[in-house]
């Protein structure tokens, strides 16, 4: 196994997703491995799935029929980096996701684009915003929602229009490097937000060795 | 450009706010009927009150004053005198600070009334009980009149029968007088309370029928307020007919003699333009509550119907968009999906302030150029790599 290899267990009904999954994975540019998978969260508690690295993680298991959220907080709960993956296009489900302590929130809709990149974030404790996630957060109105700047609404509103760095980079006249930035401030501010979970400390404590933020801007 | 002033109650179906010239559509008020019944209120407790007062200060106060020289202790008096006082400037207070009237406060203001009629009658010997010199027995009515006589009647009949048993169980403790003076006690309460009763009675009709009174005024103004949107509704319709007849007549009758072919794609996309606007105007008639997704979707049917894939995604609550406005933002986003090769995103962001309706496709960059000059919303193009991303926010910020 090499050393900087991502490991992964699939939570998800659908067979054909999870060889979808191992496709994407198998040209990422940093090796990751599926290492279980199975169609219910018991897959990532018992070996070899308990060790994985990131969790993806469907949340509309459709035994169920209810969003898994409890499933979702006991795995975050014992410290797992879950990337929610669902077919769920659903700006409420995205943010009590994230209020749990999902590492992100994607649609499978954006699964080509995103899985393999969101994969790679979580495993380095990376923040990671796809558009679908970034729409939820510009429409959030609770009322715990996080101070954000208005360049910060601007470029989260922008990004889930467009699904493109560099066209938001364009509008507005700053380099995609920056969109990207301003994305990962925003999901840091979530990140210190609401109920704490040990994900969200490794991402803001990321973010600090990163010089991405500094202890005071939180 | 007109917005509405304020939007309509969440449910109603309402969904044209103004039309482009700033005619507004008065929207039925929910409150109208129980701001009149307040005001109604508070006029009837600041007379009550004032009644009250005088009774007080020109006929009780002077009573008080005589009492000191002829019953012992006297201070009970005084203190029960203090405590009506009291209660009258509490009572005044909530009127002048314009607080919402608590029924449990003026409950137990209603109780210290009644424990002030005690004090106040304490050194009072059993024949002169409700009489002259029991100056409370008709104060204490007054008060409980003024605090309670907008809670349900019960209460304020409570209230003066609890009184009137009160006074009767004082003139058993101290013993009860000869018959004569018996008589005229009982003459005594039952007139006064009898009339502080009526008082409140009256005050309970009049409260009803105002009540009444405003909604029927309210009906009326949301059946006017329908009239008109129908009316508006119609004439708009004929004037959007008369557009399309002006631009679509001309198309098929074009196509029909032969000097429009089907081959050219100038005559395919005008076609498609066509479709899509009428299909947005079938689409308004329908009775949804997404107006605006609603008649997206009817941009996105034409566009899916020429092999373009097209992803909708929707953040934020339903919000109301003024027609005029809401035409725009849809006509802004079918048009560039109409010029899309083969694959588009229409998003839709609403917040509180604004609602954008964005479209990215891969569409030749002159496609924007093409699209109508918006009065109502503001249009941003970006076009980058063979994609074109056009964004239409309402309301304009400059």
């Amino acid at each position: 196994m090499a050393a900087d290899e991502i490991t992964v267990t699939v939570v998800d009904d659908h067979p054909a997703i999870v060889v979808g999954v191992e496709h994407w994975y198998a040209s990422a540019p940093r090796p990751i491995r599926v290492v279980a998978a199975g169609a219910t969260a018991k897959a990532a508690w018992l070996p070899p799935g308990d060790t994985a690295d990131v969790v993806v993680f469907d949340l509309q298991l459709s035994s169920r029929g209810v969003p898994a959220y409890g499933d979702l907080r006991r795995l975050v709960d014992a410290g797992r980096r879950v990337i929610v993956y669902t077919m769920r296009d659903d700006e409420q489900a995205a943010l009590t996701c994230l209020d749990i302590g999902a590492f992100t929130y994607l649609t499978k809709t954006e699964g080509a684009d995103h899985l393999v990149a969101a994969t790679i974030a979580a495993g380095e404790d990376r923040p990671y915003t796809p558009p679908a996630l970034a729409g939820a957060l510009s429409a959030n109105t609770r009322s715990d929602r996080p101070q954000l700047s208005a360049r910060e609404e601007e470029v989260l509103v922008e990004w889930f229009q467009c699904e493109s760095r560099d066209l938001v980079a364009q509008r507005l006249n700053i380099s995609a490097k920056t969109v990207t930035t301003y994305l990962d401030r925003v999901r840091l501010k979530y990140a210190n937000a609401g109920r704490p979970a040990r994900s969200k400390a490794a991402l803001v404590a990321r973010a600090i060795q990163d010089g991405l933020v500094q202890v005071d801007d939180l | 450009m007109a917005e509405p002033a304020t939007l309509p109650a969440p449910g109603t179906n309402d969904t044209d706010g103004t039309t482009g010239t700033g005619w507004k559509v008065p929207h039925s008020e929910p409150g109208v009927a129980e701001r009149t019944r307040d005001r109604l209120l508070r006029g009837t407790r600041i007379a009550i009150l004032f009644v009250a007062l005088t009774v007080q200060f020109v006929m009780c106060l002077p009573r008080l004053i005589a009492n000191s020289e002829t019953h012992r202790p006297w201070w009970p008096e005084l203190v029960a005198f203090g405590m009506l006082t009291g209660v009258a400037l509490a009572a005044i207070y909530v009127i002048a600070a314009d607080k919402k009237v608590c029924g449990k406060r003026n409950i137990s203001l209603a109780v210290t009334c009644l424990l002030a009629g005690v004090l106040a009658s304490v050194a009072i010997p059993s024949d002169w009980l409700i009489s002259a010199p029991d100056w409370s027995f008709g104060l204490i009515g007054w008060y409980g009149l003024a605090l309670l006589f907008d809670l349900p009647l019960r209460a304020m009949g409570a209230f003066l029968v609890l009184h009137v048993l009160i006074s009767a169980g004082e003139v058993v403790l101290k013993g009860v007088p000869h018959s004569a003076a018996l008589a005229a006690m009982a003459m005594a309460a039952v007139s006064v309370c009898g009339f502080q009763f009526a008082v409140g009675l009256t005050t309970h009709l009049l409260r009803k029928t105002a009540v009444v009174a405003a909604d029927a005024a309210a009906q009326e103004e949301r059946l006017r307020t329908e009239e008109a949107v129908a009316d508006y509704t119609h004439r708009d319709y004929q004037a959007r007919y008369a557009t399309l007849a002006s631009t679509t007549v001309p198309l098929l009758r074009g196509l029909a003699d032969g000097t429009r072919h089907p081959d050219d794609p100038g005559t395919r996309r005008a076609c498609a333009i066509e479709a899509a606007r009428m299909r947005q105007l079938f689409a308004e008639s329908d009775d949804v509550a997404d107006r605006l997704v609603h008649e997206l979707r009817a941009g996105i049917d034409v566009a899916e119907r020429h092999g373009v894939s097209v992803h909708l995604a929707v953040r934020g609550a339903v919000r109301e968009v003024p027609k005029p406005a809401r035409h725009e933002l849809v006509g802004v986003a079918s048009a560039v999906l109409t010029a899309a090769g083969s694959a588009a995103r229409a998003t839709v962001v609403r917040t509180s302030s604004t609602v954008r309706v964005s479209v990215v496709a891969d569409a030749p960059g002159d496609a924007a150029e093409t699209l109508a000059p918006a009065e109502h919303v503001e249009v941003k193009a970006t076009n980058k790599d063979g994609k074109l991303w056009v964004e239409a926010r309402w309301p304009r910020t400059r």
